[in-house]
């Protein structure tokens, strides 16, 4: 085999780090909440994550379009792996906000506009891997996850739109926050640079993650190749 | 969807004693129907080609239409409960702003489901 530079070996070092160096920022640089205390740090590790949830799904759905084009199976291969990705990070957004919302909120859950329309989001991406589970044919399979990670991204934005027409208690990161948002804060300078290096190095740990997944998908497909000339 | 509107909106009218044949109501229930077939028909299609087409069809269009059926839900809760147009206005903006991208992306995408 021949040996050739590994892109992806620098990207995975370059994703250790920043997580340590985005992690070690969190606990030791940034300073501490007035009001709300230690707990406040959860927060750039769960807004990186949602961030990252999202940017997961729409590429599934950029994807997904590419692949209803040209019909290339890669495309696939792709779209797949960045919903399986992003349902790991929507849930560790979900669940970092569960444990923020204890003490802030005085409840581990709450039908709140904001979390009821991430609810549905990761909802409707749970039934994208169903969906391939039940279809067994490769080419269908693949036409009908493009199609329903199409009209399943379509509900986020109309969801996330929907939650500006009412009062939320969700506090709000950029732009104004409603006056019923319980426990909003303004970020310091400090506060800032942590929040920028965090969102940072978990956008280049989901590239890395993807890119292993993808590889894995790519494998995956070749394996099944083989074994179908196999019982031909 | 309408034939079963048409039935229902007056027999409870007469079962409740109370008007439900109001302009605004027929108007909510048309615009939740048209988003709620516009999407249906779509998954539908898809599920019924899968191995597991029986439980697959609600857990693919459950968590789709849940925006249109808590505008839907909202929209006629308002009208009945006499409410002010403001409290309204904002939940037939959604099921409209619904209705126009799911009809939209579902006439686009729907070739591709069809193709054999």
């Amino acid at each position: 085999m021949k040996k050739k530079f590994d892109w992806l070996l620098v990207l995975d070092i370059v994703a250790g780090v920043g997580m340590v160096v985005a992690t070690g920022l969190v606990f030791f640089y940034a300073p501490m909440e007035a009001t709300m205390g230690n707990v406040q740090r959860v927060f750039y590790f769960h807004v990186a994550n949602a961030w990252v949830g999202m940017l997961a799904f729409t590429l599934a759905m950029i994807s997904g379009i590419i692949y209803l084009r040209n019909k290339r199976p890669v495309w696939d291969i792709v779209g797949l792996a960045s919903v399986e990705v992003g349902m790991v990070f929507m849930l560790i957004a979900i669940v970092t906000g569960s444990i923020w919302a204890r003490p802030i909120w005085n409840t581990w859950w709450t039908w709140d506009p904001r979390l009821t329309t991430t609810t549905i989001m990761e909802l409707v991406f749970a039934s994208y891997l169903l969906l391939r589970q039940g279809i067994e044919e490769p080419e269908r399979r693949a036409r009908f996850g493009a199609v329903y990670a199409i009209i399943g991204f379509l509900s986020v934005p109309l969801t996330f739109f929907s939650i500006r027409i009412f009062r939320t208690i969700h506090p709000v990161v950029v732009g104004a926050n409603e006056a019923g948002a319980q426990g909003a804060f303004d970020m310091t300078p400090k506060m800032g640079l942590t929040f920028a290096v965090s969102l940072i190095a978990f956008t280049i740990l989901f590239a890395a993650l993807t890119w292993h997944r993808i590889r894995l998908g790519k494998r995956a497909a070749a394996v099944e190749e083989q074994k179908m000339r196999l019982a031909q | 969807m309408l034939l079963t509107v048409a039935i229902v909106l007056p027999i409870y009218s007469i079962l409740y004693n109370l008007n439900l044949l109001l302009l605004p109501l027929i108007g909510v229930t048309l615009l939740a129907s048209w988003g709620y077939v516009a999407v249906g028909t779509l998954l539908a299609t898809m599920a019924v080609q899968a191995r597991t087409r029986d439980i697959l069809l609600p857990i693919l269009l459950f968590p789709v239409v849940i925006p249109l059926l808590v505008a839907a839900v909202k929209a006629s809760s308002a009208v009945l409960g006499g409410l002010p147009l403001e409290e309204l206005t904002p939940w037939v903006n959604i099921l409209i702003g619904y209705d126009i991208i799911f009809t939209a992306a579902a006439f686009m995408v729907f070739e591709y489901v069809v193709e054999e």
